[in-house]
C-alpha cells in the first residue's frame, strides 16, 4: 500500500471544539444573563466563530481534490494501557469538512432562529450554553481520529440530547422524554462499547485510517467475521442515534424539547452520527456484504413504519418527527445498496431542508402561541407569508420536486436502489410517496383552508431573527443539491469525488461487486416515475386536506394503529421495561432483605439467644459455682488418672 | 492398713465431709465452717505426707494454710456481718446478684 | 520521604483535637490549620515520590520481633493516588464542616484519627503493622456513625463494625500462620521469599483465603456487601464521603498488594468465582439501586455496583483491567464522594432522605442541580468524565480475559442510566417538591469550596487520565508480571 497522501499538522483543528466550548462555559458559568439576545449572541458568536474556521479550513486544504492530503491536529494522548491506545487526535478530511460546514453553518442559523424563538425564556443562558456545548459534542464527534474520540461525541451529543429535550423541566412529560432519549441511546451504546472491545482484542488500534488502510484491504490478518461482528455492533449503536427499529422510539418524545433543539439536534445533525461514522468507514462495510444487506432491510422496514405513522399524527412536531425517522431509513437504505455517497448527499441535503422545515413549524407554533395541533390551524399562509413560502420550499425538497436538493438526493438513492434490485427499489419508490402524502397533508392543513381557530385567526408572523434563517435555509435547499447530479442532468460528482478521496487511497467499492451503471433511459425513466407518482399523490392529498374541520380525524382499524404508534412503546414497556423492573425489585426485596439479610439476622439472633441459653448456667449462687468447681476437679482427676 | 495411711484417710474423709456440706447447707455459715473443715481435712493428709517423705516440706505448708484460713474466716465472717445487718439473711440462695 | 509525617500529623491532630471540648468553632479551624500541615507533608511525598519502585521501604522499627512484624513505611504507585484521594477528600470535608455546630470538635477528632488509620494502612509495608492500622480505623467509624447518624445508626454501626471485623479477624489468622512459616512479615521480603502455592486448601491456599475474605468485606463483594447500605444511609455525611471515597478503595488496594503479589496462583485459580461474584454484585447492586426511595441508600448501592466492577478488573488478570480498577478507585471516589456530600448539604437543610419528598431542585438552586447532575453523570461513566475511563478499560480487560463478564458489566452501564436518571428526574427535575419548597436551599461559601474542586478534579481526570495511569503504570505491570 502506497502512502500517497502527504499528512500536514495543524493546531487550528482543536479550535474548532474549542471555541463552542468556551462559549458554554461563559453563558452557563460566568455571564448567566438572563437576556436573550445577550445570551443569544454570545452563543452565536462562538458558533459562528467555528464555522468560520472551517470555512478557511475548506479554503486551505480544499474539498474536492482528487489527490487529497490529510490534515491531523495530534493534540494530546488521552490515555493509554497495555494493549489500549488512545489518542485524543482530530482529522479533517473532505467528507468531516462537509460535515462541518453543515453542522457549524446550520448550527449558527439555528442559533440566530433560537434567538428570536425563546424571547420569552427566564433563564436563556441555560439554553444557549447547553446549544453550544451540544456543537462542541458533535463536533468531537466529526473531528476525531479514532472511534473512541468518536465515542466521546457520541455520548456528549447523548447528554446534551438529555439536557435540551427535558430543558423545560418542570413538566415531568419533559424529563420523562429526556431520560427515554438518554437510555434508548445507551442501549445502542452497548453496541458501540462491545465494537471497540472488539477492535481492542482483534486489531489492536482504534484509527479510522489504520482500520480502513490494513484491515479493510486484508492487508493484516483478522477473520472476516470479526470485522462482521465490529459493524454489526456499530450498526446496532446506529439504531440507536440514528432512530432505526428498534430503537427508533425516542425521537418522536424528543419533540417536547424546544423547536430549535428538535431542528439542530433531532433533524440535522446528531441523527445522522450513524450514517457519518458508517460512510466513513465505508470500506470497511464495504468488504462485508452481508452486513449491507441487514442495514438495507433495517432502513427500509423503518422508512415504511415511520412514514405510516407520519400518516396521521395530529402534532405539527410529530409529523416532522416520524418524518425525521423515516428520511433517515432512506439514508440507511442508499448504505446497504452500496451507495455511501448517496446516503451522505441526503445527510447534507435532510439537513437543510429538515432544518428548515422544523423551524418553521417553529415559526408557526409562535404564532400559534404554543399550539401545535393542526387541525387547529389552517390559512396561515396569508398571515405568515415569509413561513409559508419557506415551509413550501421544504415541503417541495422533501418529497423531490424536480431540481429541488431533495430532488437530487433522493432520486440517487432511487437509482442505486434500482441497481440493486427492483423489489428495493418498489418499496423504496412507495415510502417516498407516502412522504409526499403526509408532507402535503401537513402543509396544507397548516397553511392552506380557512383559519380553524382563534389563535390561527390572530397569528402574526414572527421576528426577522426568525425569518432571516428561514429564508437562508429555503436558499440551501435549492442550491445545496448541485453539488452531485445525476448524468442525465449535468453531470456534476463534486461529492462523490470529495467522498471517495477521504478513504485513505482505498476503494469503496463492494467485495465481489461488478456494479453494473444504469443506462441515460433508465435513468430518464426511474426519475419520471418518481416525479409523476410523487406530484400526483402531494396534489391528491394537498386536494383532500384542503377542506379539513378541525374535528376530524382519521378513522378505522388502519388509522388508530397508526394513530398510536402502532403501540410499539406500549410493546416494549410489556415486554421489556416492566418485566425487568419486576426481576429488579424481585432481586432486592428478596435476595438482598429476605435472604442475605435474613441470613444476618438470623446468625445475629442465633448468637443473642445461645448466648442467653449459656446464661442459664449462671444462677448467681454460690453452691452452684462449688458444683461446678467440684465436677470439674473430678472430670480432670478421672481424665489424668485413667484416660492418659 | 497403718498409722499414715489411715491418716490420710481421715484427713480425705474430713475433706469429703466438708465438701459435701459446702455443697448442700443453707446457711452460709454452715458453709463457711464446712470450707473450714476442707482446709482441716487437706491439712490433716498434708500432714501425714510430709510424715511419709520424712521432710518438712508439708508441714510448712500447713502452717502457711492456717494462716491464710484464719484470715480467710475472718473476712468471710465480717463479711457475711454485713450483709446480715444489710439484708437480714445469710443464706446463700438470697444472694443472686451475678445471676444472668 | 517523610512518612512518618504523614501518619504522625493527623493521629496527633486528632488527638488534640478532643482537647478543644465545648470550642466547636475554634476546633473547626484547627482542623483546618492541621489539615494545611498535613498537607505540606503530602506534598513533600509527592515531590520525592518515585514511581519507578515497587516496596522501597522509607521508615522502619522493628517493634515485634517475637511476631516478626516491623513497621515498614513506604510509598509505590499502587498506594500514592490513594494517599492523595484521601487527602484531598479531607480537606474538602474539613471545609464543608465550618459553620456546622453539631459537628463538635469530637468528631473532627475522631476524623483525623480515622484519617490516620486509614493513611497507615496505605503506607505500610508489613502485614501486622497493615493490620492494625485496618483494625484501628473501624473504631473511630463506629462512633461517627453511631453518634452522629440518623435514626437507624445504631444498628447500622455495629452491623459495620461486626462484619468488618469478622471478615478481618481471618486475616490476623492468615498473618499468624505467614509469620509462623516464613518467619518475616514485610511485604517485599514475603514476594522475594517465594511462597510455595499448594493448592486452594492447601495452608497457602487458606492463609490467600483469609486476607481474600476480609477484603472481600470491606470492598464489599456480593454476597457480603449488605454493612454497606445501613452503613452509608445512617452515617453523617463526612464519614459517608470518606466510607465511599477512601475506606472501600482500601479493600481493592488490600487484594491488589497483599492477594495479587504474593499468591499469584492462587489469585489465578479463584478469578472466574470472583468475576462472578463482581458481576453478580454489579447486577443486583444496580437493580437494588433502581427500587430504592432513600437517596443515600440508592448511592449506596450504585457504590456496590461499581465496585463489583472494580473486582471484576482485579481478577480479570492483565495490565489494562487492573489499571483500570486502580484508575477507577480514584473516578469512583471523586464521583460518589460528590455525590454523597451534595446530598449530605442538601439533607442538612431538609432533614429527609426519602425521593417522593423532593422534586424540582433546579428551580431552586440551578448551580447545586447541575453540580449534582454532572456528578451522576461522572458515576455512570459519561465519556469526557474519569468513571468511563476506569470502566472502559476494565470492560476490556475483562473482555480480552471472558467475553460474558464482560457483557454482564455492559448491562451495569445500562443500569446505572436507568437508576441514575430516574433519581434524577424525581429529585432534581419535575415539579418542586414538599422539602424542597418548605426549604431553602443556599450554599454558604465554604460549601462551594467543598464542592467545585470535586467536579474540576473529575474533568481534569476524565480528559487528562493519563497523568495520573503514566504514574501507576510502572506498578500494574509489575503487578502483572507475576502472573
Amino acid at each position: 500500500m502506497d502512502e500517497v497522501f502527504a499528512i500536514q499538522n495543524t493546531s487550528l483543528l482543536r479550535w474548532i471544539i474549542l471555541l463552542p466550548l468556551i462559549g458554554a462555559i461563559l453563558n452557563g458559568l460566568v455571564i448567566r444573563s438572563k437576556n436573550v439576545r445577550l445570551s443569544g449572541l454570545v452563543a452565536t458568536g462562538f458558533s459562528a466563530a467555528a464555522f468560520f474556521i472551517c470555512l478557511s479550513l475548506v479554503n486551505t486544504y480544499g474539498l474536492f481534490a482528487e489527490d487529497f492530503a490529510q490534515v491531523i491536529d495530534p493534540w494530546f494522548t488521552w490515555f493509554s494501557v497495555g494493549r489500549i491506545h488512545v489518542p485524543f487526535h482530530l482529522e479533517y478530511t473532505p467528507l468531516t469538512g462537509i460535515m462541518l460546514l453543515v453542522v457549524t453553518g446550520i448550527g449558527t442559523l439555528i442559533h440566530i432562529f433560537a434567538t428570536g424563538y425563546m424571547s420569552e425564556e427566564k433563564s436563556p443562558f441555560r439554553f444557549f450554553s447547553y446549544l453550544n456545548l451540544f456543537l462542541a459534542a458533535m463536533l468531537v464527534l466529526v473531528l476525531s481520529s479514532n472511534l473512541v474520540g468518536i465515542f466521546l461525541g457520541w455520548e456528549g451529543v447523548g447528554l446534551c440530547s438529555y439536557l435540551l429535550i427535558g430543558y423545560w423541566y418542570e413538566s415531568n412529560e419533559n424529563t420523562a422524554a429526556g431520560m427515554k432519549a438518554f437510555v434508548t441511546n445507551r442501549i445502542g451504546d452497548l453496541g458501540f462499547f462491545v465494537a471497540l472491545f472488539l477492535l481492542a482484542a482483534h486489531a489492536g488500534t482504534f484509527q479510522i485510517q489504520e482500520l480502513i488502510t490494513i484491515f479493510a484491504t486484508g492487508a493484516a490478518p483478522i477473520e472476516g467475521g470479526i470485522i462482521l461482528a465490529i459493524l454489526a455492533c456499530l450498526f446496532w449503536a446506529s439504531t440507536g442515534k440514528s432512530a432505526q427499529i428498534p430503537l427508533y422510539v425516542w425521537l418522536p418524545d424528543a419533540m417536547a424539547g424546544p423547536t430549535p433543539v428538535s431542528a439542530l439536534i433531532h433533524a440535522a445533525t446528531m441523527v445522522t452520527s450513524g450514517i457519518f461514522v458508517s460512510v466513513r468507514l465505508w470500506p470497511l462495510f464495504a468488504s462485508q456484504p452481508s452486513i449491507l444487506e441487514w442495514i438495507l432491510w433495517v432502513g427500509m422496514a423503518t422508512a415504511w413504519l415511520a412514514a405510516l405513522i407520519a400518516l396521521t399524527q395530529r402534532d405539527i412536531k410529530k409529523v416532522l418527527a416520524y418524518s425525521t425517522v423515516s428520511q433517515l431509513g432512506f439514508m440507511f437504505v442508499a448504505l446497504g445498496v452500496g451507495a455511501p455517497v448517496a446516503a451522505f448527499f441526503h445527510v447534507v441535503t435532510h439537513a437543510f431542508f429538515k432544518a428548515l422545515l422544523f423551524l418553521g413549524a417553529g415559526s408557526v407554533i409562535h404564532g400559534m402561541h404554543h399550539d401545535q395541533d393542526m387541525f387547529n390551524m389552517g390559512g396561515l399562509r396569508k398571515k405568515m407569508p415569509q413561513t409559508h413560502a419557506t415551509f413550501l420550499i421544504g415541503t417541495l425538497a422533501i418529497i423531490g420536486f424536480p431540481l429541488t436538493a431533495g430532488f437530487f438526493s433522493k432520486d440517487m438513492i432511487l437509482a442505486k436502489a434500482y441497481e440493486h434490485g427492483p423489489l428495493a427499489w418498489g418499496l423504496l419508490l412507495l415510502a417516498a410517496v407516502l412522504t409526499a402524502f403526509y408532507m402535503l397533508r401537513a402543509y396544507t392543513m397548516t397553511f392552506w383552508g380557512e383559519a380553524r381557530t382563534e389563535h390561527a385567526k390572530h397569528a402574526h408572523e414572527s421576528s426577522l431573527w426568525m425569518t432571516i434563517p428561514l429564508m437562508l435555509l429555503a436558499a440551501g435547499s435549492l442550491i445545496v443539491g448541485f453539488m452531485e447530479t445525476p448524468p442525465i442532468i449535468f453531470d456534476i460528482h463534486a461529492l462523490q469525488t470529495a467522498i471517495e478521496s477521504s478513504w485513505y487511497g482505498v476503494s469503496g467499492e463492494i467485495a465481489g461487486h461488478s456494479g453494473h451503471h444504469l443506462s441515460h433511459a433508465t435513468e430518464w425513466v426511474l426519475v419520471l416515475i418518481t416525479s409523476v407518482a410523487s406530484l400526483g399523490v402531494a396534489y391528491y392529498s394537498y386536494k383532500k386536506f384542503l377542506t379539513v374541520t378541525s374535528k376530524e380525524s382519521a378513522k378505522g382499524f388502519a388509522a388508530e394503529l397508526s394513530q398510536n404508534k402502532f403501540y410499539v412503546d406500549e410493546g416494549y414497556q410489556l415486554i421489556i421495561m416492566k418485566p425487568l423492573s419486576a426481576v429488579a425489585s424481585a432481586s432486592w426485596r428478596f435476595l438482598d432483605v429476605v435472604v442475605i439479610n435474613g441470613f444476618l439476622h438470623i446468625v445475629r439472633d442465633g448468637m443473642r439467644i445461645g448466648g442467653q441459653v449459656l446464661s442459664f448456667a449462671h444462677t448467681g449462687n454460690v453452691q452452684t459455682y462449688a458444683w461446678y468447681l467440684a465436677a470439674a476437679v473430678a472430670t480432670a482427676l478421672v481424665f489424668v488418672n485413667w484416660v492418659i | 492398713m497403718d498409722q499414715l495411711q489411715l491418716l490420710t484417710g481421715i484427713g480425705i474423709a474430713i475433706f469429703s465431709l466438708g465438701v459435701l456440706g459446702f455443697l448442700t447447707r443453707r446457711s452460709g455459715i454452715i458453709a463457711l465452717m464446712c470450707l473450714e473443715l476442707m482446709l482441716n481435712g487437706v491439712n490433716l493428709c498434708l500432714v501425714s505426707f510430709s510424715r511419709q517423705h520424712a521432710s518438712a516440706d508439708g508441714s510448712a505448708l500447713v502452717m502457711l494454710i492456717i494462716l491464710v484460713a484464719a484470715a480467710e474466716a475472718a473476712l468471710a465472717l465480717a463479711l457475711f456481718v454485713a450483709l446480715f445487718r444489710q439484708n437480714g439473711s445469710v443464706e446463700l440462695d438470697d444472694y443472686r446478684m451475678l445471676k444472668g | 520521604m517523610n512518612l512518618l509525617g504523614l501518619f504522625l500529623i493527623p493521629f496527633v491532630a486528632g488527638l488534640l483535637l478532643f482537647l478543644f471540648g465545648k470550642q466547636t468553632k475554634l476546633a473547626q479551624w484547627a482542623n483546618l490549620l492541621f489539615h494545611l500541615f498535613w498537607g505540606v507533608a503530602v506534598w513533600q511525598c509527592w515531590s520525592n515520590f518515585n514511581a519507578e519502585q515497587m516496596g522501597e521501604i522509607y521508615w522502619s522499627w522493628n517493634w515485634l520481633p517475637m511476631l516478626n512484624s516491623k513497621l515498614d513505611l513506604g510509598l509505590d504507585g499502587l498506594s500514592m493516588p490513594l494517599v492523595i484521594l484521601n487527602y484531598v477528600l479531607s480537606l474538602l470535608l474539613a471545609f464543608y464542616c465550618l459553620g456546622k455546630e453539631k459537628l463538635s470538635s469530637s468528631y473532627l477528632a475522631l476524623f483525623s484519627i480515622l484519617n490516620a488509620a486509614s493513611i497507615g494502612s496505605l503506607i505500610s509495608l508489613d502485614a501486622f503493622a497493615f493490620y492494625i492500622f485496618w483494625e484501628f480505623m473501624l473504631i473511630p467509624m463506629y462512633f461517627l456513625i453511631g453518634k452522629w447518624g440518623s435514626k437507624n445508626r445504631v444498628y447500622a454501626a455495629l452491623k459495620f463494625f461486626a462484619f468488618t471485623m469478622a471478615g478481618s479477624l481471618l486475616m490476623l489468622l492468615a498473618i499468624i500462620a505467614l509469620s509462623k512459616t516464613y518467619g518475616t512479615l514485610s511485604w517485599i521480603e514475603l514476594k522475594n521469599a517465594g511462597i510455595v502455592y499448594d493448592g486452594l486448601w492447601g495452608q497457602t491456599g487458606l492463609i490467600f483465603l483469609g486476607f481474600l475474605i476480609a477484603f472481600s468485606v470491606k470492598i464489599p463483594i456480593w454476597p457480603v456487601h449488605t454493612w454497606l447500605p445501613d452503613a452509608h444511609t445512617e452515617a453523617p455525611t463526612g464519614a459517608s464521603v470518606i466510607l465511599a471515597g477512601v475506606l472501600l478503595k482500601l479493600g481493592v488496594y488490600g487484594i491488589a498488594r497483599w492477594c495479587l503479589v504474593l499468591f499469584p496462583e492462587a489469585s489465578q485459580d479463584v478469578s472466574t468465582v470472583m468475576m462472578t461474584l463482581g458481576a453478580i454484585g454489579i447486577v443486583a447492586g444496580s437493580f437494588a439501586a433502581w427500587k430504592q426511595v432513600d437517596i443515600k441508600r440508592m448511592i449506596a448501592y450504585s457504590s456496590v455496583a461499581h465496585l463489583g466492577f472494580m473486582v471484576l478488573g482485579l481478577f480479570a488478570l492483565n495490565v489494562e483491567a487492573l489499571s483500570g480498577a486502580m484508575f477507577q478507585n480514584l473516578a469512583h471516589g471523586l464521583s460518589t464522594g460528590a455525590l454523597f456530600l451534595i446530598f449530605g448539604i442538601i439533607y442538612d437543610r431538609t432533614h429527609t432522605r426519602k425521593v417522593a419528598d423532593y422534586g424540582g431542585l433546579a428551580s431552586k438552586n440551578g448551580l447545586l442541580a447541575s453540580a449534582f447532575v454532572f456528578s451522576a453523570m461522572a458515576s455512570i461513566g459519561l465519556p469526557g468524565l474519569p468513571g468511563f475511563i476506569g470502566e472502559f478499560l476494565i470492560l476490556s480487560g475483562t473482555f480480552f480475559t471472558n467475553k460474558i463478564f464482560a457483557f454482564v458489566g455492559l448491562s451495569g452501564v445500562l443500569l446505572g442510566a436507568i437508576y441514575m436518571l430516574g433519581m434524577l428526574r424525581k429529585v432534581v427535575f419535575g415539579p418542586v417538591g414538599p422539602a424542597v419548597e418548605a426549604h431553602p436551599i443556599v450554599l454558604e461559601w465554604n460549601e462551594w469550596v467543598a464542592i467545585v474542586p470535586l467536579l474540576l478534579l473529575m474533568l481534569v481526570l476524565g480528559m487528562g487520565p493519563q497523568l495520573i495511569l503514566s504514574k501507576s503504570m510502572f506498578s500494574t505491570e509489575w503487578i502483572m508480571g507475576l502472573f
